[in-house]
């Protein structure tokens, strides 16, 4: 029948394609994972010394300008939270079984709602070093509003990375 | 059975599958052959958690399906790509290309037609090339048989339209 659907014809001809095959052997594979939790290590010692100097310099401006001590206060805060959020859901030894676990369905809603939460970030700090400069401001204007602010934003940001670096 | 056998069970029994999955979320070869790694080494990681949840070529199927997917946001994100859906799919007019009785051609206009839809829906036209059924299909992707069996049916209608005019691949 000339005008019939032939979609078993074209299950045959898709299942029969030439495609390159990519093969990877258990040792490729060992070695790509240890690079990856190497790049997670990294990123996190990063992340754990720029917090200690943060704690540290803001530590003492707290004790120095007394006058700045709720925006200072607010640093401290978040910059302790960072280093909690790095420290439960930063790890590298995560293994990616949510990946099985969650239907394509899910997986694409949680990826949808992620991407939504950087890109709302994102347009109101547009990148990391606006939320730093943000944060020099607050000490300028001792504002603890914008304090309070850039350090949600900062937190947020962080967690977005570790969250897409943890895969 | 460990990480390893599991994992050298699903390649020697999926690898080809899944080499065909990558080509409909990666056109770039270089981008192509990153992206079929990424989705291997995941696959060997996720094993490290395989207790039986569900049958291996789910587990293998949502694993790809997913790392494919966020690629693909990735992607879009980067070059502003508009996707479709199935439903979109089935109400536009013709493609005006000439019908070409080339396999080739019925191949690449087939990866084409795969490759301009929402993820969620080429997953589904993508399960439904590799022959599963709707239970299947539905199992990987979340969405209940009777949805899945409804996008099989629009897909029917649609690969019709843009292959079935007079021959074997639409000559």
């Amino acid at each position: 029948m000339e005008n019939e659907v032939p979609p078993d014809n074209l299950k045959d001809l898709w299942q029969n394609q030439n495609v390159e095959p990519i093969v990877m052997s258990l040792e490729e594979l060992r070695r790509k994972a240890a690079e990856f939790q190497k790049r997670i290590r990294h990123r996190n010692l990063r992340e754990y010394v720029a917090s200690g100097v943060v704690l540290v310099a803001f530590s003492y401006y707290l004790w120095r300008f007394p006058a700045m001590r709720l925006a200072c206060s607010l640093i401290l805060a978040g910059t302790l939270y960072v280093m909690y959020q790095l420290h439960t859901k930063g790890a590298a030894k995560v293994v990616p079984e949510s990946l099985a676990l969650d239907t394509c369905l899910a997986f694409h809603q949680r990826e949808l709602e992620r991407q939504r939460d950087l890109e709302m970030v994102s347009s109101a700090f547009c990148s990391r070093a606006d939320c730093v400069r943000c944060r020099n401001a607050s000490i300028n204007r001792m504002d603890p509003r914008i304090a309070f602010h850039s350090v949600l934003c900062c937190s947020v940001l962080l967690r977005v990375e570790i969250e897409q670096a943890s895969g | 059975m460990g990480q390893d056998a599991l994992y050298q069970q699903a390649a020697a029994t999926f690898g080809r599958a899944l080499d065909r999955l990558v080509r409909t979320y990666e056109a770039d070869p270089d981008k192509r052959r990153d992206l079929s790694q990424e989705i291997h080494l995941a696959l060997w990681r996720s094993f490290a958690g395989w207790k039986g949840q569900c049958s291996l070529r789910t587990w293998v199927y949502r694993v790809a399906h997913n790392v494919a997917a966020s690629h693909v946001i990735q992607q879009r994100r980067a070059k502003d790509q508009v996707l479709t859906s199935i439903e979109e799919l089935e109400h536009l007019p013709d493609p005006s290309v000439s019908r070409s009785a080339d396999i080739r051609h019925a191949l690449e206009r087939l990866l084409g037609l795969v490759q301009s839809l929402k993820p969620l829906d080429r997953q589904v036209i993508l399960s439904y090339l590799e022959g599963m059924d709707a239970a299947s299909i539905g199992e990987i992707v979340g969405l209940s048989p009777g949805n899945v069996a409804t996008k099989i049916h629009r897909i029917k209608n649609i690969l019709a339209r843009w292959f079935q005019e007079g021959g074997r691949y639409g000559e």
